[in-house]
């Protein structure tokens, strides 16, 4: 993140004066759970609710960067008007939330210190926030942009703006089909299929409703859960989630159970092997004497 | 003795003389694969079959890499080498309660095989009679040290020992196309390149030690592979 605001910092300061400013967020999508701000506990998931955004402005023309000015976070649900101003000064808020036009913008948190034009330790906002300052509704269904755009203030109307898009991923991907559940030592592996991009399965116990989830691969055909108690029955099913990482509704349920299982090692000891592993001295002495002999027929002239 | 025959003879003779090798080789490299199935089995008299049980009875292949230094060029080669290499079986891990039923826990046989081999070439087969087969015979001490694997983290290991003999035959490829074996001979010191096959009867069982498995092939083992001489 900090590489890529570098790489825009690599730009010829008079290009950059010119030309937008530039922000970097730590993610380009805002899923369902992010926009609402609650972790999606269901399926395990656990994603950051907080954007961290570095940002250089671009400063008008008519004026130089001190830090007696704020910082201003604002998002929108449209791309705000162009051409207010030189440059574009204003365009974070204008024009102002008009319910003819549907447009919504608003400041996210409070005026922050301007240290320096360039931002180069992350500032944190609450994802929810950026998105409730937009006037999304987290429960549709559909994709949107939100327009993020910081203002530099410096006593009356912005003489400085970075802005920039995120995405607002509000679909769900179809369910999966889980097919089959195989046993392990404390283990299940799960079998399903489905067309989406991530894939996890959660295992709930039920004897005690303890809940176990996989690790979330993008085969649906490799997923694992561990940490099960074998001989316990299990209910199983399976989410996909795309790429925002919204989770699907649960697959079908199918129980399983995860038995003790004995590998090569055991196996062979438990029907009466006779090798005690390691290196046996009976072995060793053996080598050793034919080594011996080797060396001793070797000095013979 | 007829005139034809003693022509044929001083012919031969004549023969050898002129492919007679001016440079004796310092040694060799070889590497090559064969099928391997240790006779874990063998143990239990036909009562139990715990490697059959988890890895079936297909072999899987052993690998191996050898170096040998030559200790006699004169009729024929003496070498004297170290040889290691991989082999690798996996299968599903059995239920405790019930050994019949496979589970989806995979559990791996490793094996690293070492030997110091002493190896006697008939090299004067190509280098005086122009017959481009290299007759060999081996003897090794072997060194097998293993361990067993389930879902991936270690559960037993250790080493057994034992010896082998092996009898085979390398084809030598440099009349395949001579001017390449001439780059190889002038510019890697590659003296000659083979190919070579070879039969081994192994005893790796820590010389018959009753508390060792046995970890010799189980059956009269083959192998092939490419022999450089250097």
């Amino acid at each position: 993140m900090r590489r890529a605001l570098l790489a825009l910092l690599a730009l010829p300061a008079s290009t950059l004066a010119q030309s937008t400013g530039g922000i970097v967020a730590n993610t380009s999508t805002i899923n369902i759970a992010q926009c609402t701000g609650t972790p999606n506990t269901e399926v395990g998931l656990n994603d950051t609710m907080t954007l961290s955004l570095l940002w250089s402005v671009a400063l008008n023309s008519s004026v130089s960067f001190n830090t007696n000015g704020v910082y201003r976070l604002y998002a929108a649900n449209q791309q705000p008007a162009a051409g207010q101003g030189s440059p574009v000064g204003t365009s974070c808020t204008t024009p102002a939330n008009s319910s003819a036009t549907g447009f919504v913008s608003a400041q996210v948190g409070s005026d922050m210190d301007a240290g320096a034009q360039t931002i180069t330790v992350a500032r944190d906002f609450n994802m929810s926030a950026v998105i409730a300052a937009a006037g999304f509704n987290c429960t549709d269904t559909t994709t949107a942009t939100v327009y993020l755009c910081v203002q530099w203030v410096n006593g009356g109307s912005p003489d400085g703006w970075a802005t920039s898009t995120l995405t607002l991923d509000r679909t769900t991907p179809s369910a999966p089909s889980l097919s089959s559940l195989s046993a392990g030592d404390g283990t299940l592996y799960v079998n399903c299929s489905g067309g989406d991009a991530t894939y996890k399965a959660k295992a709930t116990s039920l004897a005690d409703s303890s809940v176990h989830f996989s690790n979330q691969l993008s085969s649906c055909g490799n997923l694992t859960i561990s940490g099960l108690t074998n001989g316990q029955d299990y209910s199983v099913v399976a989410y996909g989630m795309n790429s925002a990482n919204n989770p699907s509704l649960a697959s079908n349920s199918v129980t399983g159970t995860p038995v003790q299982t004995d590998d090569f090692w055991t196996h062979y000891k438990k029907e009466g092997g006779r090798d005690e592993g390691g290196c046996s001295s009976g072995g060793a002495a053996g080598l050793l004497g034919a080594l011996a002999l080797l060396a001793r027929r070797r000095r013979k002239p | 003795m007829r005139p034809l025959a003693r022509s044929a003879l001083a012919g031969l003779v004549a023969g050898m003389a002129c492919v007679a090798r001016a440079q004796a080789p310092w040694g060799s490299v070889e590497v090559g694969a064969g099928p391997y199935v240790p006779s874990i089995d063998r143990e239990f008299g036909g009562t139990a079959t715990p490697y059959r049980d988890i890895f079936g009875g297909s072999p899987a292949p052993m690998f191996r890499a050898g170096i040998a230094k030559a200790v006699f060029t004169g009729q024929g080669t003496v070498e004297v080498g170290f040889r290691t290499g991989f082999y690798t079986k996996s299968g599903n891990a059995v239920q405790s309660t019930d050994p019949s039923v496979k589970t989806s826990d995979r559990t791996s046989l490793n094996v690293i095989p070492t030997s110091l081999t002493v190896t006697y070439r008939v090299d004067q087969v190509y280098d005086r009679l122009s017959i481009p087969l290299v007759p060999y015979v081996r003897l090794a001490l072997e060194r097998y040290n293993w361990w067993v694997t389930k879902q991936s983290s270690w559960v037993e290991k250790g080493a057994t020992n034992g010896w082998s003999a092996s009898v085979g035959a390398a084809l030598v490829l440099d009349p395949v196309d001579p001017s390449a074996a001439r780059e190889l001979r002038s510019e890697v010191g590659i003296l000659h390149t083979d190919l070579y096959f070879d039969l081994t009867k192994d005893w790796v069982n820590d010389f018959g030690s009753t508390r060792s498995w046995d970890l010799s092939n189980s059956r009269l083992s083959w192998s092939a592979g490419l022999l450089f001489v250097f």
